[in-house]
């Protein structure tokens, strides 16, 4: 009895820092309809500023100073990046915050260096208290009550003050509080810097529990995620609710079986969303007017026919004339090029956006993998249960997320991606952890590499080519209307959750496919197909590309390849690409191809 | 205080409202009348900065408001009542109240939640329940008292008596010349002439995006032929 009281408080100390997190993210949401993806890496900050400021100024100081210093971060954010964005589409708000998430990893990096600081204990709360005859760390103790004042200080503000008043009503109708005389800018700034201060007061309260290191971004948010859709988005009282659940299944669930604590929180939150769709204490969101810029379909043109024709017979003389360097980075731009054009395919035609695609391009590697070494089956049969299970992977994710607003699809793929990547490295019975799974070799026939060539050339060209026709086609324009005008799509009689669980699933198998043709041609699987910087790296290529634009993932792929093959060796690449994706979202949203057309439209109409 | 020359607005590509004038002087009232669809919230909304005007200018107390966002032309000076009411269901009256709340363009601030309770005794008795759980009449009484928290010197009210019951729109009719009397000037759209009436002396007609009549209602009265081929149905 004594012992699971125990379990019951350690769970619900960690539901503390989880807590704080979830708020500012679902506080932020709440006010400026923004899921901000950088929120991990204002706990991160957190625990990294309070380690810094500790070790001069000591641990009480470090707490209070560090949730400012972060709640000055996310402003300033707030301030460069996202207050630029409130009139654009959703997608390009999510990708910017998502680029931030690059830059301040970098940042974090060149600042604190790559081992984990692990900060001092809280001075006076050192000891344990017996309850039951079982030591309680006093700290945790302190922590439970942290969590606790914080959602009732919330609670005084959101009720008690006009500024919390101006923000439950800008959660409903924020244009109408403008029309009131309320100045929007000031609003999103405050509400920024509280939501900010939370996520650092919450990274700092780490200090003495786990050391500071580069992975909590990525961890907490994929947690925080999951927290606030089970809570309902915007809801505060919700995510407290949804913070204990997950601690809680997590301090029990690790008695039972260790594994499970993984999926546990995934499984909590698809049961949830089963029986009550947005989340415990949430509503269905009013959806925020959005600037919707109407794409008209772009296709080939003349030029773009002949370079296709031109690109094709290229490919086919390429193993004739060059060398195996070049012939294998071909193959793996060929390869990056499917992955990006589901991608593409979802995000540029279907509106849909994954943060996490390398999932269902992992599941693909590792369906490959494990079907060719623990079951015994040919290179053939695996290539095409690849896809397979892929699509059985996009299938579940996208049941859900198509039920939702489109913010969910990014957050739900985002943890999906987290916590299989966590399942990858800790199963490793199976997937063989870090060490990954190795010897996959494709069949005798293809061994060769210009064989294994001219395999990833006619299987990744069939998936782009059939990828541009479902485009153009029937199923595109339908696609297009649920993105573009949902209500009148629907109207019309068009199964818009049909069509997007679609397309999701055909973005995935085309993922799981690059996959297995990917760990063919290395012979192993590691857990880095599943890691974020993978999914990432297929986000770029299609941003870069041109979300709008038929050849854009093609177009992106090869220039993120040279891109990579030059610049990667730089110290701070990922910032980079970061920078690269925030000014895309910024400056350039029609990406190269998009930004190249325009160009050419206005010399074509000069010269005229 | 008001001067409208001859705005143009519309949503997307097509044309809503075409060389709207009109003007209003201070503590003066004027209705807008039309059918559905003549651009009469489209006037308002342009008027509140809410949809961009294409061409034209809108001088209110002698500065160029036109196309300024909605807050910098609410804390000039005008209380905006929407169509739609766009009250918050999930805070309660009273904190509905507070949203307005801000002192008026000349600093003072005479409006408070008491004093709109005691123009509408009717929301006073449900000051702390939910809005969302108000009915459409006590809803029209909040959006209204709400927009006078700002302490405006103009009041917009867009077809406030829209889904009212008649005793309802009498009861909002007496709330409103009495705010005239008190010396708020007040521009309203209306389909109702009764209540239009109560509100307001003048009157513009609008029809198909134009301004298609201007005068008082006592002359609109003496010409029944316009009223049927403006208004009639």
């Amino acid at each position: 009895m004594g012992f699971y009281f125990a379990q019951f408080l350690t769970g619900l100390a960690s539901a503390s820092s989880l807590f704080l997190v979830a708020a500012g993210l679902s506080i932020i949401f709440g006010v400026t309809r923004i899921v901000n993806f950088a929120h991990g890496s204002l706990f991160m900050l957190g625990a990294f500023i309070a380690y810094s400021i500790s070790q001069k100024f000591g641990f009480w100081l470090a707490v209070p100073l560090a949730a400012l210093s972060v709640g000055a971060v996310g402003w300033a954010m707030e301030r460069t990046v996202l207050s630029r964005l409130y009139g654009a589409p959703e997608l390009f708000q999510l990708v910017a915050t998502f680029g931030l998430v690059l830059i301040v990893q970098d940042a974090a990096l060149w600042i604190w260096g790559p081992t984990d600081l692990l900060g001092p204990r809280a001075p006076g709360l050192t000891g344990v208290v017996r309850i039951f005859d079982q030591p309680i760390p006093e700290y945790d103790l302190f922590l439970i009550a942290v969590g606790v004042s914080v959602l009732a200080a919330i609670w005084w503000m959101f009720t008690r003050t006009r500024f919390g008043i101006l923000v439950r009503a800008a959660t409903e109708d924020r244009e109408m509080l403008q029309a009131l005389g309320v100045r929007p800018a000031r609003l999103f700034q405050a509400t920024f810097f509280i939501g900010a201060a939370l996520a650092g007061l919450g990274g700092a309260l780490e200090m003495p529990r786990q050391p500071a290191s580069l992975l909590m971004d990525l961890n907490i948010i994929a947690e925080a995620f999951v927290v606030v859709v089970i809570g309902g988005m915007g809801s505060v009282t919700g995510a407290f609710l949804a913070a204990l659940l997950i601690a809680e299944l997590n301090a029990f669930g690790i008695l039972i079986l260790p594994e499970i604590t993984l999926v546990a929180a995934f499984a909590a939150m698809a049961v949830v969303l089963v029986i009550r769709p947005y989340g415990l204490l949430g509503r269905p969101a009013t959806s925020a007017p959005h600037a919707v810029e109407i794409q008209p379909p772009q296709t080939l043109g003349q030029t773009g026919r002949i370079t296709a024709l031109g690109l094709v017979i290229a490919l086919v003389v390429l193993p004739f004339v060059a060398g195996d360097f070049v012939i294998v980075l071909t193959a793996d731009i060929m390869i990056f090029a499917l992955f990006a054009a589901g991608l593409h395919f979802m995000m540029g035609t279907g509106g849909l956006v994954s943060f996490g695609h390398a999932a269902f391009f992992g599941i693909g590697a590792y369906a490959a993998a494990l079907l060719v070494n623990n079951a015994g089956l040919g290179m053939e049969i695996a290539l095409f249960l690849a896809p397979v299970f892929a699509a059985i992977g996009a299938a579940v994710v996208g049941w859900f997320a198509v039920r939702l607003s489109g913010v969910y699809l990014a957050m739900l793929t985002l943890a999906a991606a987290q916590i299989l990547w966590s399942a990858s490295v800790q199963w490793q019975d199976v997937t063989g952890g870090d060490d990954g799974i190795l010897g996959i070799w494709p069949a005798a026939w293809a061994s060769g590499t210009t064989a294994y060539y001219y395999l990833t050339f006619a299987l990744t060209t069939s998936g782009i080519v059939s990828l541009m026709m479902l485009a153009r086609g029937r199923f595109g324009i339908l696609l297009r209307a649920g993105r573009d005008a949902p209500a009148r799509a629907q109207a019309l009689g068009i199964d818009i959750k049909l069509r997007n669980w679609t397309a999701i699933v055909i973005a995935g198998s085309a993922a799981g496919l690059a996959g297995g043709i990917f760990a063919f041609s290395k012979g192993s699987v590691f857990p880095d197909t599943l890691a974020i910087p993978n999914s990432v790296d297929a986000l770029v290529m299609v941003l870069l590309g041109g979300l709008h634009a038929p050849a854009g993932p093609i177009l992106g792929a090869g220039v993120f390849a040279l891109l990579e093959d030059s610049l990667s060796r730089l110290p701070y690449w990922r910032a980079l690409l970061g920078a690269a994706v925030v000014g895309i979202a910024l400056f350039a949203p029609g990406g190269i191809a998009g930004s190249l057309s325009k160009w050419l439209r206005r010399r074509r109409e000069g010269t005229a | 205080m008001l001067d409208v020359q001859s705005i143009q607005s519309g949503y997307g590509k097509a044309l809503a409202i075409d060389d709207v004038s009109f003007q209003l002087e201070a503590s003066e009232s004027l209705a807008i009348l039309g059918r559905n669809g003549a651009g009469k919230t489209t006037t308002l909304k342009t008027v509140m900065g809410m949809t961009p005007a294409w061409q034209g200018r809108i001088v209110f107390k002698g500065d160029d408001i036109v196309n300024l966002s909605s807050d910098t032309i609410a804390r000039a000076g005008i209380g905006y009542v929407p169509e739609e009411r766009r009250i918050f269901e999930s805070l309660s009256v009273t904190e509905n109240l507070l949203t307005g709340e801000k002192a008026g363009a000349s600093g003072a601030a005479p409006w408070t939640v008491e004093r709109v309770f005691e123009l509408f005794p009717e929301i006073a008795r449900r000051s702390m329940a939910p809005a969302g759980t108000l009915s459409g009449g006590e809803r029209q009484m909040l959006a209204v008292g709400r927009a006078l928290m700002g302490n405006p010197d103009l009041l917009l009210l867009d077809e406030p008596s829209e889904g009212l019951a008649p005793v309802v729109v009498n009861r909002l009719g007496d709330a409103l010349a009495e705010l005239r009397k008190s010396g708020i000037a007040i521009l309203i759209s209306e389909q109702n002439r009764r209540l239009a009436r109560l509100a307001a002396e003048n009157v513009v007609i609008m029809e198909t995006g134009r301004i298609a009549y201007r005068g008082t209602f006592t002359d609109l009265d003496k010409n029944p032929e316009i009223t049927a081929r403006l208004l009639g149905v």
